[in-house]
């Protein structure tokens, strides 16, 4: 979120500016979960827990694996980029897109067949599509995220002197994948 | 395995590397396991919810660093 | 200039790339919700871009060094400035011209109301004016206080040289004229008739307007977020050496709490509003029963903001009122750790009393006791608030300036307020009053009350440090009673008249109240004209009045320790704290800002 430009406007240290930034994206987080408080708590006012017998509960499993997967390969990225390693932070952050990408497009394959069995006009149709679109937008902004640090670091412009953009990304998507931790079990599981 | 050898603490890159990869293997048993009993257990809302709450922790402590709040991570 | 054309332009065709998008991938039409959905999120990128957050921010996005789109002189207030006070500025000038607007809304409506029958308005006509009342008095209310002064003060009282996001802190300000534009734009597409609560089913079945209300109100809310975001962090990390919690000034604690509950219970009123965007345009059924959905949900979700905002709304005024106090008082602040306990407890207790709202809206009925308990509870931090009000004045050395003047109206106000509130907490009462007029008054009396009567006393205080001059007295204390003594006639008169059943968000009423209705009307529009002496007294000040020198009130706080108005950069050099803010008249006392002279006291 912040990077060198704003280091000589406070005018105080980057280890401060890294606590400052750390204490802002975890603020952001908090907000966030209330916006997916919300969403979820509505899903469990409408319909409890109660879910259509045409789940794909097999996709739902691979999807959840992919996202596990990206996360891993996120933090395999990050720690490299801290060390360094300006090989592993590329193969790793491209890994990370495109299980990301992979992810989406699993999301769509459900979609067209969630569309035949529980369209929106049902009523679990619609904590469905709701949920797992406002997850799915969430993933879509942390692909976009991924996208401009790997172009920035390509040169390897960040490493261990100039992490925090890394991290700060990286932290997005690992809060991505905490959200479906609970979203997962909340429409297919309970 | 603690937080302080994750990513930004001290530790070599290898550690940090095999701490995640630990963590992440946990976090795959974990979700094969909740799917395991969701799908055996008639109502399993509480059942599940201890594996929500493991899998989240687990992310926050080892992907999130969350502990670095406290200290704001410095290297 | 230029800056504000270029986002104009960008907004433009960011708008047109949107709902262009929209008409070729549905079957939206060109000016079809769901165009005016896309083409509003891509104008708003488009004009954010424009206004600056491109070169000050989005370069380094792509690899290109950032350019500073700071300025200095009259210019900075049009541009994507970074400073905090220039967007503190930003935010009075930008509410109080919202405020008036909405003011001259509410004189609409008194006209309509002067006769029990339809004068001026179509029902359905009527409807929409008081939508649009509501709801730029709601932003008015969220934003004002904490927004301007917030933005302006916080920094400055706790020592530090800005906000800990300056440029997020830009972008919070520069979303809310594209709010605007949403809103007064509405009336092209059929306006919102829903009130500024939006129940459904109305607002799923409404004219296309409540799309862009929708829209409109989640950017504020975006907005409002990252504002209390920004405020949260600064003070927990930018807080001067010295400066411990416990030495923060009220009004810190006060807007620190308020943030956290803006930060977070925000995220509910947009989960509200995009539900019901959801409804409309992708075709769910949150709130459409033949689905299986319920309205009710719809009145949890949006409640579980919308009652933490009133305290997003009245917090800072406390805030702003017990600063006052204490400072004109020249004594140290009675009960000051109660008063933050309070604060934070206020916001915690508040957070889990929204269902005061519904007791008539067919709930579960085995909630209406514990909500109503838990409604009541507030009472106890709230009282604490006033005891704090109450001990200072105790035996102090008031100097009755305008500012205090205006608290003490605060204090009766909000009184009023709170004690009539108890009888809308109790749900047996609260069954025969609901939705009449005695709910008008008695929001009135918290809300104006409450928070504007605060920023109005807050304005004033705070007018020589922003400005460097001093407001005309005469004028302000002939304007400060003159608000508070008419709006005591308009709205006392209201409370009775909902007594005798006079519904609210209807034109028309029962006959045999047109004389009182036609009295409230009367000084309703006398109170308006008050707002003359407002703007005409700060305007001219600005200009002629008198030098005000960095510290008139000889207050204790950190921000009068810097010159009016301050530099750039606060403080020449970090400032270091050694005694409280409040330690006025206390024996062998230290300085609040080490170094600094101890004023009068």
């Amino acid at each position: 979120m912040t990077t060198s430009a704003e280091l000589i406007e406070h005018g105080h240290g980057p280890s401060k500016q890294r606590r400052i930034n750390q204490l802002g994206l975890w603020l952001f987080f908090a907000s966030e979960t209330f916006l997916f408080g919300a969403f979820i708590s509505s899903r469990f006012a409408t319909t409890q827990t109660e879910t259509p017998a045409d789940l794909n509960q097999a996709l739902a499993l691979g999807l959840t694996i992919v996202l596990l997967l990206s996360s891993i390969s996120a933090y395999m990225a990050e720690t490299a980029n801290a060390h360094d390693d300006r090989r592993g932070f590329k193969i790793y952050t491209i890994a990370t897109i495109l299980l990301g990408t992979l992810f989406l497009g699993g999301v769509a394959l459900e979609w067209t067949e969630a569309l035949e069995y529980f369209p929106p006009g049902t009523i679990y149709g619609t904590a469905f599509f709701s949920l797992v679109g406002l997850h799915a937008f969430h993933v879509l902004t942390g692909l976009i995220a991924l996208l401009v640090i790997l172009f920035l670091g390509k040169e390897g412009r960040f490493g261990s002197k100039d992490s925090w953009p890394v991290e700060g990304v990286i932290k997005y998507w690992h809060f991505v994948d905490l959200a479906w931790v609970i979203i997962y079990p909340t429409l297919y599981l309970f | 395995m603690t937080a302080a050898t994750s990513t930004y603490g001290p530790g070599s890159y290898r550690d940090k590397a095999r701490s995640g990869w630990i963590t992440a293997v946990l976090l795959g048993v974990l979700t094969l396991i909740e799917y395991a009993v969701a799908v055996t257990v008639e109502n399993p809302l509480l059942l599940l919810l201890p594996f929500v709450l493991a899998k989240g922790a687990l992310i926050m402590d080892f992907f999130m660093h969350v502990r670095k709040l406290r200290t704001g991570g410095d290297h | 200039m230029w800056p504000l054309i270029r986002g104009t332009v960008s907004g433009i065709v960011g708008y047109l790339i949107g709902a262009l998008l929209a008409t070729v991938t549905t079957s939206s039409t060109f000016s079809g919700e769901f165009a005016l959905v896309l083409g509003f999120a891509f104008g708003l990128m488009g004009w954010l871009f424009g206004i600056g957050m491109w070169n000050a921010w989005g370069r380094q996005w792509v690899g290109l060094p950032t350019k500073s789109e700071d300025a200095d002189g009259w210019r900075r207030y049009f541009r994507f400035n970074t400073d905090h006070k220039v967007i503190g500025g930003q935010y009075l000038v930008t509410m109080l011209v919202v405020f008036l607007l909405a003011g001259l809304v509410a004189v609409a409506i008194r006209a309509e109301l002067a006769s029990p029958g339809q004068s001026f308005f179509a029902p359905d006509t009527y409807n929409k004016v008081m939508s649009m009342h509501g709801i730029l008095m709601i932003a008015v209310a969220v934003a004002g206080i904490l927004g301007a002064f917030g933005n302006y003060l916080v920094p400055l009282m706790i020592g530090a040289d800005d906000m800990a996001f300056p440029r997020i802190n830009a972008l919070g300000f520069w979303m809310i004229p594209p709010v605007a534009v949403a809103l007064l734009a509405a009336p092209l597409v059929g306006s919102f008739n829903a009130g500024w609560t939006s129940y459904p089913p109305l607002s799923v079945l409404n004219a296309d307007g409540q799309v862009l209300f929708n829209v409109a109100v989640i950017t504020f809310g975006l907005s409002s977020i990252l504002g209390g975001l920004n405020i949260v962090a600064t003070v927990i990390t930018m807080r001067a050496p010295g400066m411990t919690w416990w030495k923060l000034p009220i009004f810190v604690w006060a807007a620190f709490a308020a943030s956290i509950l803006s930060l977070t219970v925000t995220q509910f009123f947009a989960a509200s509003l995009i539900m019901i965007l959801l409804d409309r345009i992708a075709g769910t059924t949150w709130f459409g029963a033949p689905g299986g959905g319920t309205a009710l949900l719809y009145e949890h979700v949006f409640w579980f903001y919308s009652h933490p905002a009133v305290y997003i709304m009245v917090l800072p005024g406390m805030g702003v009122i017990l600063e006052i106090i204490a400072h004109f008082s020249r004594k140290p602040l009675f009960a000051y750790k109660a008063s933050v306990i309070s604060f934070l407890s206020i916001g915690g207790i508040g957070s889990i009393v929204w269902a005061h709202h519904m007791f008539t809206s067919g709930m579960a009925q085995n909630l209406e006791g514990p909500f109503m308990a838990l409604t009541e509870l507030v009472s106890i931090p709230t009282g604490i608030i006033f005891l704090a009000a109450i001990g200072t004045l105790w035996r102090g050395k008031l100097w009755f300036q305008t500012p205090l003047l205006l608290a003490f109206f605060w204090i009766f106000q909000f009184l009023i307020g709170g004690i009539t509130g108890i009888f809308l907490a109790d749900f047996v009462t609260d069954l025969s009053l609901h939705d009449t007029y005695f709910v008008v008054a008695h929001f009135h009396y918290t809300i104006v009350g409450g928070s504007i009567f605060a920023l109005m006393a807050g304005t004033f205080y705070w007018f020589p440090k922003v400005t460097g001059r001093m407001y005309n007295e005469r004028l302000g204390k002939i304007f400060a009673t003159w608000f508070f003594v008419f709006f005591q006639l308009t709205f006392i008169p209201l409370f009775w008249v909902g007594l005798n059943g006079m519904n609210r968000r209807v034109g028309t009423y029962q006959d045999n109240l047109g004389g009182v209705n036609r009295f409230a009307s009367v000084m309703a529009m006398i109170m308006a004209l008050g707002f003359v002496l407002f703007v005409v007294n700060l305007l001219w000040s600005a200009k002629r009045g008198p030098i005000a020198g960095a510290n008139p009130w000889n207050a204790r706080t950190l921000e009068w320790q810097v010159s009016s108005p301050p530099p750039k950069h606060n403080f020449a050099t970090p400032p270091s704290i050694d005694g409280g803010p409040y330690d006025y008249g206390t024996v062998g006392a230290a300085t609040h800002l080490s170094g600094a002279t101890e004023p009068v006291g």
